[in-house]
């Protein structure tokens, strides 16, 4: 029997990010880059760009320290 | 897209007891990581409406304004003074813990904190090291790295003028009414869940009576280093990492007695 891959979606609140890239150096996976767009702030914001090799491990949430993102499993 | 109606299931994310709010500290400050870890902690132990936090004075009691629990500033450094009065004015049945910096709780409060253990206090404390004076501008702190460059020690910390910095988790885990202390670090997710656990054990041996836990977590201060925070994160693995050692320094389920006078 084949194993379903589990799919994960990471929502990321771009107006409480400041931009620290902490997220993107933690992923193992290199699931996120920091994005062009500023927020209103003035800070860059990241983009969640690789849902296929995403793990769901929660690295970027944890570590992040304005607590911007969170991480979803569709079941 | 179609995913976002199917039902999906939270793995990670805001812990109940930290407010739908933008955090009020620095980019790349790692202060913010630690309040998230004492809310899910909170969480999990079932007792936020049942938890009083002290705050000191400095960066790291700006979680106050993000915790979804009720909080006392004390002054600077008296905040087990203050932990102590609102522990014993509710008869022990609070959990009382206290949020202190490197400022705070290191220069001013270390003797509050001393006398806090000496009188046999159960509160748990959660130490923010971040090796500098965050809030004033950058000045030299107790537990600032030899060599390190601040406001105050433009040349870098020197030991025939600025002396040694202070190691408090091995302090702490000298004295008697400690019975938890413990350093951690919140650099990479394998240290983010050791951190959790400690924090986590510190409350419950108050929460089971046994005494006083006490948890150092560091991190750095890019603004007070003047570099990014990437930059920041690689000093502070390089540097930090290097002078104070992380682990578990005292875990004992019951006060020692060293000599006791037997009375008729």
């Amino acid at each position: 029997m084949e194993k379903k891959k589990k799919v994960i979606e990471v929502e990321i609140n771009k107006e409480f990010c400041k931009g620290c890239s902490f997220c993107v150096d933690s992923c193992p996976k290199e699931c996120l880059i920091m994005g062009e767009e500023i927020n209103s702030v003035g800070y860059n914001f990241p983009v969640f760009i690789n849902q296929e090799d995403c793990t769901g491990c929660g690295a970027c949430s944890f570590l992040c320290p304005d607590i911007a993102i969170e991480v979803y499993q569709v079941v | 897209m179609e995913e976002k109606d199917s039902p999906r299931r939270l793995i990670c994310g805001r812990p109940k007891s930290l407010m739908q709010a933008k955090s009020p500290l620095c980019s790349g400050c790692q202060h913010g990581i630690v309040g998230r870890i004492i809310s899910e902690v909170i969480d999990e132990l079932g007792i936020m409406g049942n938890v009083v936090g002290i705050g000191g004075v400095g960066c790291h009691a700006m979680s106050m304004f993000v915790m979804n629990v009720d909080f006392v500033q004390a002054l600077h450094g008296r905040a087990p003074a203050v932990g102590t009065g609102v522990k014993r004015g509710l008869n022990e049945e609070a959990v009382v813990f206290t949020i202190q910096g490197d400022g705070d709780l290191a220069a001013i409060g270390i003797g509050d904190l001393i006398n806090a253990t000496v009188r046999g206090e159960k509160l748990t404390t959660v130490f923010f090291n971040n090796a500098g004076y965050g809030t004033t501008g950058g000045q030299l702190a107790p537990t600032t790295l030899i060599g390190q460059v601040t406001t105050t020690t433009p040349d870098g910390r020197r030991p025939e003028a600025g002396g040694f910095p202070i190691h408090v988790a091995e302090l702490m885990a000298g004295l008697p009414g400690v019975v938890y202390s413990a350093r951690c670090a919140v650099n990479t997710l394998a240290q983010f869940k050791r951190t959790k656990k400690a924090i986590k054990t510190a409350f419950q041996k108050q929460i089971d009576g046994i005494g006083y836990g006490f948890v150092e977590v560091l991190s750095a201060c890019p603004p007070l280093l003047k570099m990014s925070p990437t930059k920041a994160r690689e000093w502070f693995e390089k540097h930090m990492l290097a002078e104070y050692p992380l682990g578990e320094f005292k875990n004992v389920n019951e006060r020692e007695i060293k000599y006791q006078i037997e009375n008729d």
